[in-house]
């Protein structure tokens, strides 16, 4: 997991940006961005830097609403969550069984050295059968696997984000968990004797 | 599966939620350090949630900020406008509400200073009036569907010729309207961003 950043003095560039400082709430978008856009591509495949825009908006129209006494990120996932979930909707984001290898495709190739995640990312089609697996767990149970292992966030952040009992936000993590590593079990299975 | 195998299955979750220390911790790992199918199954959540952290994502563009921030105040000027249309909408709801029911309290007190403040409330129901006005327009409406849903031939006296001949005049005066309608709101919208 990666050690989370925080934005310098977030409710001071709140307040800067609820007052109409335009420069602040460029930082605060200089600062989020690329969280915005790893989560929304994450989340729905395709389309992430358009969206985590939007989302932004959103976030800067709802700036009047947010309390300052409170962390920025389950207010900022709060809204990303749910114009992700839109904009699924509106798409069909295709679910592709990872295992069912369709005719004349090839195999994947893993080389047997033990490389870890980022060597195999190397390759494009472990990236697509990374995104075709994530795409293939049910987005509810996506969202809070990607706000804990991704974004960092607690699970007490996520229940606020989410607006779920902390049970079952562990309860979904652990479900999403469980169904990333059966979709990913070739890879895993190629990697085996370590 | 082996009484061990499953217990450490169970704790799984735990080590990878970073809540499993001292002792369980230390007899987690031995015991995946002697059996292969648990070890392999660990490493398998390892992997997976190693892959989705490492999975590329694209990089925002140099003007991503800055279009960011313009299309925001863009959109919160053009929500200011709404909210002053709406609360000076709200505004002459209040006052055309008031204003009827003042008036129907002078004019009571004039003929009748006893029953003043029924006065107060026929004005009141004045306006409830226009609102069931509206309601009435829209169950005019639902009847003109309807009777147009009855000019179908099965349902109608005429035959299958005058309803096409029907259909296709309405048809012609639907796309000249919704033509100029287009063109006119494409005016509008211009006008609208100009401003």
């Amino acid at each position: 997991m990666q050690a989370r950043e925080t934005v310098p003095d977030s409710s001071n560039l709140i307040k800067r940006a609820c007052g109409g400082d335009e420069a602040a709430f460029g930082e605060l978008v200089h600062f989020y961005q690329q969280r915005l856009i790893g989560y929304c591509h994450r989340m729905t495949g395709s389309g992430a830097e358009d969206l985590a825009q939007e989302i932004f908006i959103k976030f800067y129209l709802a700036l009047d609403r947010f309390d300052l006494s409170r962390p920025i990120d389950p207010f900022l996932f709060r809204i990303a969550h749910n114009h992700c979930l839109d904009a699924l909707k509106k798409k069909t984001v295709p679910t592709i069984p990872l295992i069912k290898k369709e005719e004349g495709e090839k195999e994947i190739q893993i080389e047997d050295n033990k490389p870890n995640a980022e060597d195999l990312m190397q390759k494009n089609e472990v990236q697509k059968a990374v995104n075709q697996a994530l795409a293939s767990v049910p987005v509810l149970y996506r969202s809070a696997l990607i706000m804990y292992h991704v974004e960092d966030l607690s699970y007490e952040e996520i229940s606020g984000a989410l607006d779920l009992p902390l049970g079952t936000v562990k309860a979904r993590i652990h479900r999403g968990r469980e169904l990333l590593q059966q979709k990913l079990q070739p890879f895993v299975f190629l990697n085996e004797g370590i | 599966m082996s009484k061990e195998c499953i217990q450490t299955k169970e704790l799984m979750q735990t080590v990878l939620d970073g809540t499993l220390w001292g002792e369980k911790r230390a007899g987690f790992e031995q015991h995946l350090a002697q059996c292969r199918n648990c070890r392999t199954e660990f490493r398998a959540f390892q992997i997976s949630l190693d892959l989705l952290v490492s999975l590329p994502v694209p990089k925002p563009g140099s003007g991503f900020v800055a279009d960011t921030v313009k299309k925001a105040v863009l959109a919160k000027q053009m929500q200011r406008r709404q909210h002053r249309l709406l609360s000076w909408i709200m505004t002459l709801v209040i006052l055309s509400t008031s204003m009827l029911m003042v008036r129907g309290w002078f004019e009571t007190a004039q003929s009748d200073p006893n029953r003043m403040l029924a006065g107060l409330f026929t004005g009141f129901t004045e306006f409830w009036a226009l609102i069931s006005g509206l309601l009435q327009t829209v169950s005019a409406l639902a009847a003109t569907f309807w009777t147009l849903i009855k000019a179908i031939p099965p349902w109608s006296s005429s035959g299958w010729g005058t309803f096409y001949a029907e259909v296709a005049i309405a048809l012609a005066i639907t796309l000249s309207l919704s033509f100029i309608l287009k063109f006119r709101r494409s005016k509008v919208r211009t006008m609208i961003f100009s401003f």
